[in-house]
């Protein structure tokens, strides 16, 4: 109706100038009252008297100008502001509940906005390609098996073969995780040309690699660079374009730059992107980046494609799976596999392993982002509850002037409401400075993750405010609002509250417990390898030289010096521990494989890292005899056990092999897991690494010795030591995580005690008075006040344990070999606790105590 | 919302009208939505400011209809929310600044239909009042 908007209008209007709008009638009225006082002036009145009478009769000024200006205020709004004003007087009269409730909600709301911005950053941020919800993923499954990470994705050839035939997908990209970061030099992710167009990114400068720069056989050497690398490392120049750019020495020309936003389909960020055929000239030796250009029983490249219009995943899978068994070559891949088609998240897209290993640690920050503000909850209820006490002759009274109860508890849950948002504030800055921080310090990765308190992280946290006001606020105002009708004895919210904070508290100190002692048993784990007093060399050897006879002079110059350094242990391998390759084994005349670990190094291996031979002997080098393998004894049970094992022939990428030792089973991969894997002899690479045992110093004359020699070989050095840290800092996130959230909740529970006892005592201050002046001894009173604090107390350890039983259940999965049953953990978070409760119950017992009888008596 | 507190809630207009009437002591109680009608009527022969309003109505009425500023006040920005009347500062008769109010075109239609509607209601109470 035009008549309702334009009187919407019209208070609009007044609105805006609202102050002006009642300076006018007060003006108006002022005036009223001047003429009417002339009035009575003229009818003989003395000046003095007509003010009077004209006062009379105008009545109570005041109300005349609140109903004046009432009429422009709609109802919920009028009463909305009533009790926000009056909220605002009651913070202000009592100023340090407020700030205690404040800043519990602070804690409570801050860390869940921080961990769901992670989690947006993470998880939930757009990304910026053209029609981003077609893109999807492309995996190869092999049917009823579980997928190691090494057999997930697709040689080139079967991309090339995607591109060519299917009809379900508009382009197919492929891309490496590869980072031939070298030393200081930018980091560059390999991808197949194309790989802009079919994102539908446009570049901000210059243009991407067509098909010819990205060929097998002639591979260019050119670069995209991304806008970050461009703005901060080469400020902006404008004639970036044609400049060349090194990538691990190798000249590179600068051919376009990707747009700011953009940030590649990986979360770890990369400064640029190059064909991926020109691996080969950064790593003109290194198999696993070559030979997946070539071989499609070598994997793996991460897939991606963008779907036709109107097609669905499922129809794509089918699709790409009849493609995939048509390609098959006889002989060459032996297992069927097909294609599993996913939508693509930018963190899935870094592969669906590390999405495993994110995704239950923000599930469990989420829990316990969540029991902490179900903590603060119950805290800012307590509080609530303790701080209506002492309204409760505001609030009889209110109600018995004829304030209904709904309009009581509206006023209340407007106070609660106005706590929680006041609180959302902090919570937000703690949202937007807080995660960056904590990724900088705790992962060694250099993540691209785009934090920002985006209008999703703002809305998150202004509506967990919201829940949580009804959480805390809700029941404490209608408990103080009961009238003696509605006021049944039930259990005493307090004890309730109480109780919840400590069970809330013990469930986290539990879980914090669990992680930090995962961490350290996963610490005192036996690896199987040495990894004190190891030092790794990495030796960068130029591109393009003939590598097999630069490797030969780099074995001769390692053990030349080595020997005049007095270094009796050193060994060559393929990569850093913990990083492995991957093969198909199988059984001369089966026609089964399964994947097996390969590590490739010199025969001196086993000794320098301390891993014992169980039977047989190290493999020779490989000049003499390369078919021999040492397995590991998990690979030899498979074998038929180790003695059987030695001597028997397997086939690996359809070569026979013979084994010729077993070596006891060590980490190859990871601190969880122990997998099948088989030692061969070292093959060069255009990266290999010299392992030192011994002083670090010596280490060190190494490499210096060795540039020195060849002045054009880059060595960069780390310790083994370095590796074990960095493997457990996913575990190490979970720890400093869980603790921090531990030390969140035992504060809290610790002030919500305090404050709840305190209140308590000073309630009973009269009475406490009372007692000590009829002779009490001050152990009587605190064993009073102790009494009313153990009940509740001693409940909630008894169902938090239960509880934290439970979710230790849930979190049974990221324990890994720790019980969830682990005594310690448990043992040492009730101790914390009772010892924490039992201060904040002291401390006011204490100060009750002190309390001079005839003061506390007095002051009534 | 329903009004809880006696005094908190804005009322709507018919409630309203009510409530001024009840509350008018000085003077018989004006007839609900009378008052409305009475300034819009004041103000058909010319703008006024509140105190002339008042004035008229005392003067056109034999001094029966005392309308109390409480009341006035609250009316006149109902009235200018419903947009019947405009608001305007001016300069009074002796020479100092007072809110002067005209008659919208809405407000003159207003004035009509209230006065029609306001006829007929006398006319039928005073054909009950005179049957015999």
């Amino acid at each position: 109706m035009p008549d309702d908007t334009q009187r919407l209008w019209r208070r609009f209007k007044v609105w805006l100038r609202w102050r002006r709008h009642h300076a006018e009638i007060a003006e108006e009225i002022a005036y009223h009252r001047a003429r009417k006082q002339e009035a009575f002036e003229a009818q003989g009145l003395s000046p003095a008297d007509a003010a009077a009478a004209a006062q009379r009769a105008m009545g109570n000024s005041t109300m005349v100008r609140e109903d004046a200006r009432r009429v422009w205020l709609a109802g919920w709004l009028e009463n909305l502001w009533q009790d926000m004003s009056y909220g605002a007087r009651s913070m202000r009269r009592q100023p340090l509940f407020s700030a205690v409730a404040i800043l519990g909600l602070t804690g409570g709301l801050g860390f869940a906005a921080a961990a769901f911005s992670g989690f947006n950053a993470f998880a939930l941020r757009g990304w910026n390609v053209d029609a981003p919800e077609r893109m999807v993923t492309l995996f190869a499954a092999v049917p009823g098996v579980v997928q190691s990470r090494f057999e997930s994705g697709f040689s080139l050839d079967q991309v090339a073969m995607f591109e060519a035939r299917a009809r379900s997908l508009d382009g197919v990209i492929a891309y490496d995780r590869t980072r031939p970061d070298g030393t200081g030099s930018l980091t560059a992710a390999p991808v197949r040309a194309g790989y802009f167009d079919v994102l539908g990114v446009p570049l901000a400068r210059g243009r991407a690699f067509t098909a010819d720069e990205d060929r097998v056989g002639s591979p260019q050497p050119v670069i995209v660079l991304s806008h970050h690398y461009w703005t901060t490392a080469l400020a902006a120049s404008p004639s970036v374009l044609g400049t060349a750019v090194r990538v691990k020495g190798v000249p590179f020309t600068v051919i376009g730059v990707a747009p700011p936003e953009f940030r590649g389909t990986d979360f770890v960020g990369v400064d640029g992107w190059i064909p991926f055929t020109a691996m080969t000239i950064v790593r003109p030796k290194d198999r696993r980046s070559t030979t997946a250009l070539s071989h499609s029983d070598q994997c793996c490249v991460n897939v991606a494609a963008r779907l036709a219009p109107g097609v669905s995943m499922e129809a794509a899978a089918s699709e790409l799976s009849a493609l995939l068994a048509q390609s098959r070559r006889p002989g060459i891949d032996t297992v069927e596999k097909r294609v599993v088609v996913q939508p693509f998240t930018l963190i899935g897209s870094a592969g669906v392993n590390v999405t495993r290993e994110v995704l239950p640690v923000f599930l469990l920050i989420g829990g316990g982002v969540l029991v902490v503000l179900l903590l603060a909850c119950a805290n800012v209820a307590n509080l609530l509850l303790a701080r209506a006490a002492s309204r409760e002759r505001e609030i009889r009274i209110r109600l018995s002037l004829g304030a209904s109860r709904g309009r009581l508890v509206r006023q209340l849950m407007t106070e609660s409401l106005m706590l929680a948002l006041i609180a959302g504030v902090p919570a937000l800055l703690i949202a937007r400075f807080v995660p960056p921080l904590v990724m900088r310090t705790l992962t060694t990765d250099q993540f691209a993750l785009p934090f920002s308190t985006d209008a999703t992280v703002v809305g998150f946290t202004l509506g967990l405010a919201v829940v949580s006001c009804l959480l805390f606020g809700l029941m404490p105002a209608l408990h103080a609002t009961r009238t003696l009708t509605t006021q049944r004895r039930r259990l005493p919210l307090r004890s309730v509250f109480l109780s919840a904070q400590v069970i809330f508290c013990l469930v986290l100190l539990v879980s914090a417990g669990l992680f930090l002692r995962k961490i350290e048993t996963e610490r005192m784990t036996d690896l199987g390898f040495a990894t004190t007093d190891v030092t790794e060399l990495t030796v960068s050897i130029p591109a393009n030289v003939d590598e097999a006879a630069r490797g030969a002079r780099l074995q001769s110059d390692v053990a030349e010096l080595a020997a005049s350094l007095g270094l009796r242990q050193v060994t060559f391998r393929d990569d850093g521990p913990f990083r492995t390759g991957a093969r198909r084994l199988r059984m001369p005349g089966a026609t089964e494989s399964r994947t097996v670990l390969v590590v490739q190094a010199t025969p001196e291996y086993f000794k320098t890292l301390d891993i014992p031979l169980l039977t047989g002997r190290t493999f020779a080098p490989r000049a003499s005899a390369p078919a021999e393998i040492v397995v590991n004894a998990m690979l030899a049970d498979s074998l038929g056990g180790a003695t059987k094992a030695i001597g028997a022939s397997v086939v690996i990428d359809s070569v026979m092999r013979t084994v010729v030792g077993v070596a006891r089973t060590s980490h190859d991969i990871g601190l969880e897991q122990l997998l099948p894997a088989y030692y061969e002899a070292f093959a060069w690479t255009s990266a290999p690494k010299v392992i030192v045992r011994g002083s670090p110093e010596g280490a060190r004359r190494l490499a210096a010795a060795l540039m020195e020699r060849d002045p054009s070989l880059l060595v960069s050095i780390k310790s083994y030591a370095w590796y074990v840290n960095d493997a457990l800092s996913t575990s190490r996130f979970a720890a400093t995580i869980a603790a921090a959230i531990g030390a969140l909740a035992l504060v809290l529970a610790s002030v919500g005690m305090f404050g709840v006892f305190s209140y308590w005592v000073r309630q009973r201050q009269h009475d406490i008075g009372v007692r000590l002046a009829l002779g009490a001894t001050s152990g009587h009173v605190v064993r009073m006040v102790l009494r009313a604090s153990a009940r509740a107390v001693g409940w909630g350890l008894v169902i938090g344990t239960a509880a934290a039983l439970g979710a230790a259940q849930l979190l049974r999965r990221s324990l890994g070999d720790l019980s969830p049953l682990d005594p310690a953990a448990y043992g040492t978070a009730v101790l914390v606790l009772v010892a924490s409760a039992a201060l904040a119950t002291l401390w006011p017992a204490w100060r009750a105590v002190k309390v001079d009888p005839l003061e506390s008596l007095r002051a009534d | 919302m329903g009004v809880d507190i006696p005094v908190a809630g804005v009322h709507s207009p018919i409630d309203y009208r009510w409530e001024d009437a009840l509350s008018a002591k000085d003077a018989p109680a004006l007839l609900p939505g009378t008052l409305d009608l009475l300034v819009l009527k004041s103000l058909t022969s010319g703008r006024r400011h509140g105190y002339g309003i008042a004035e008229y109505l005392g003067e056109h009425s034999d001094s029966v209809l005392q309308v109390g500023e409480s009341s006035l006040y609250p009316a006149l920005q109902r009235l200018l929310l419903d947009g019947f009347v405009k608001a305007e500062w001016g300069t009074s008769e002796n020479n100092r600044r007072a809110r002067f109010y005209t008659l919208t075109a809405a407000g003159r239609r207003q004035l009509t239909a209230e006065r029609e509607g306001f006829e007929r209601m006398v006319r039928a109470i005073q054909a009950v009042l005179s049957h015999a």
